[in-house]
């Protein structure tokens, strides 16, 4: 089956995509599969069994790009979390067009926090829970920033959960539709969640980024927030930036922007108790 | 206030972007050769005079302020050693 995956700011044809993934991403992506089969497509992704004997002992699967295989075969079990992984990795490897910031970035007002974190900080579990609760994800993976407007974009796709965070978000939010748990990944187990139909996502615009927020999970650790300066967050966000340095005048000009707009913290915590009016008030 | 003289100009490096932050707390170096940034940590606050109407940091108000301070010298010296900024000739 061919299908088309209608991200708003990027089109992805998928070639190949086994029926046994159908249910899923029709889940989780509901209208934007197969939207607008008229327009351009920026990245085609093939998908293909790796050999005849693999079909049967053990199958696996390949993803190629362009015609080209970055990645390793995955057991079939596996194949959701890994296309999710190969739309991000096209998207930071060849969109030279925003400047990309590894990061969740959640709005409401309009207004636009990015939450810039190693994998493994707790970031897409904090987007997850809080676009589960009033707050709109535009993405739990990277801020799209346009180089021009400086505003954040959205994108229309599920969080990415890690885990424990599965558990977290099934037990805090037990209306989440949650996809099947892929287990045994190279990050562990891998759970993917709706956080809003294609509707809700055409009624988003593009937002201005106020605050920066550095999100740090520890367990039975209280809600610490500490400011940071604007010179330091201004070095924290090269750090996370997917293509800064490929960008130049243009990606400097967008982050001095970002920056000088922003308020900056460093927070630790192991419940959202509390981090619910700190976030509130940073938009404010 | 310790008067600290120089008599030498600065000025940015060849190829070499400045920016002060809105909340004055440092200068940011973006190297348009090989878009490197360097950010530099310091308080600038006694220094909104060297912003220009337009943003921009002005290094004559900073090399003229640094005159008269003893840790915004030693900043200027810094800033000469790696090269951010360089003497006029």
């Amino acid at each position: 089956m061919n299908t088309i995956l209608d991200l708003g700011i990027y089109r992805f044809a998928i070639e190949h995509c086994p029926s046994f993934i159908s249910p899923s991403l029709a889940a989780l992506y509901d209208n934007s599969l197969g939207l607008f089969p008229e327009k351009p497509i920026d990245y085609h992704l093939t998908i293909k069994n790796t050999s005849l004997i693999r079909r049967f002992i053990k199958p696996q699967v390949c993803i190629y790009i362009d015609n080209q295989r970055p990645f390793h075969p995955v057991k079939k079990s596996l194949l959701l979390p890994s296309l999710e992984w190969a739309l991000n990795w096209c998207i930071a490897s060849f969109d030279f067009n925003h400047l990309l910031i590894h990061s969740s970035v959640i709005v409401k007002n309009g207004k636009a926090i990015i939450c810039p974190a190693q994998p493994g900080s707790g970031k897409s579990t904090l987007a997850t829970y809080f676009g589960l609760r009033g707050w709109r994800v535009y993405s739990d993976e990277m801020a799209i920033i346009n180089l021009h407007s400086h505003l954040v974009r959205p994108m229309h796709r599920p969080s990415s959960l890690k885990n424990k965070s599965i558990d977290v978000i099934k037990h805090l939010v037990p209306e989440a539709v949650i996809s099947p748990v892929a287990k045994g990944t190279h990050k562990g187990d891998i759970a993917h969640v709706k956080l809003m139909s294609r509707l809700q996502y055409d009624e988003l615009v593009d937002a201005e980024v106020v605050a920066v927020v550095f999100p740090k999970y520890r367990s039975n650790q209280k809600l610490n927030i500490n400011t940071l300066s604007q010179t330091a967050g201004f070095s924290r966000l090269v750090h996370h930036a997917f293509n800064y340095n490929v960008l130049g005048i243009e990606g400097f000009q967008t982050l001095k922007s970002v920056v000088d707009n922003s308020q900056f913290f460093d927070i630790s915590y192991s419940s959202y108790d509390g981090l619910s009016d700190f976030l509130d008030g940073l938009i404010d | 206030m310790v008067a600290v003289s120089h008599s030498i100009n600065i000025k940015l490096a060849a190829d070499m972007l400045c920016h002060v932050p809105a909340d004055y707390s440092g200068l940011v170096f973006f190297s348009t050769k090989d878009f490197s940034t360097s950010c530099v940590q310091f308080d600038l606050s006694s220094l909104i005079d060297c912003r220009a109407a337009d943003g921009k940091f002005i290094i004559d108000q900073f090399d003229l302020a640094s005159a008269g301070d003893p840790s915004l010298n030693e900043l200027r010296k810094q800033l000469l050693e790696h090269c951010f900024v360089t003497e006029s000739a």
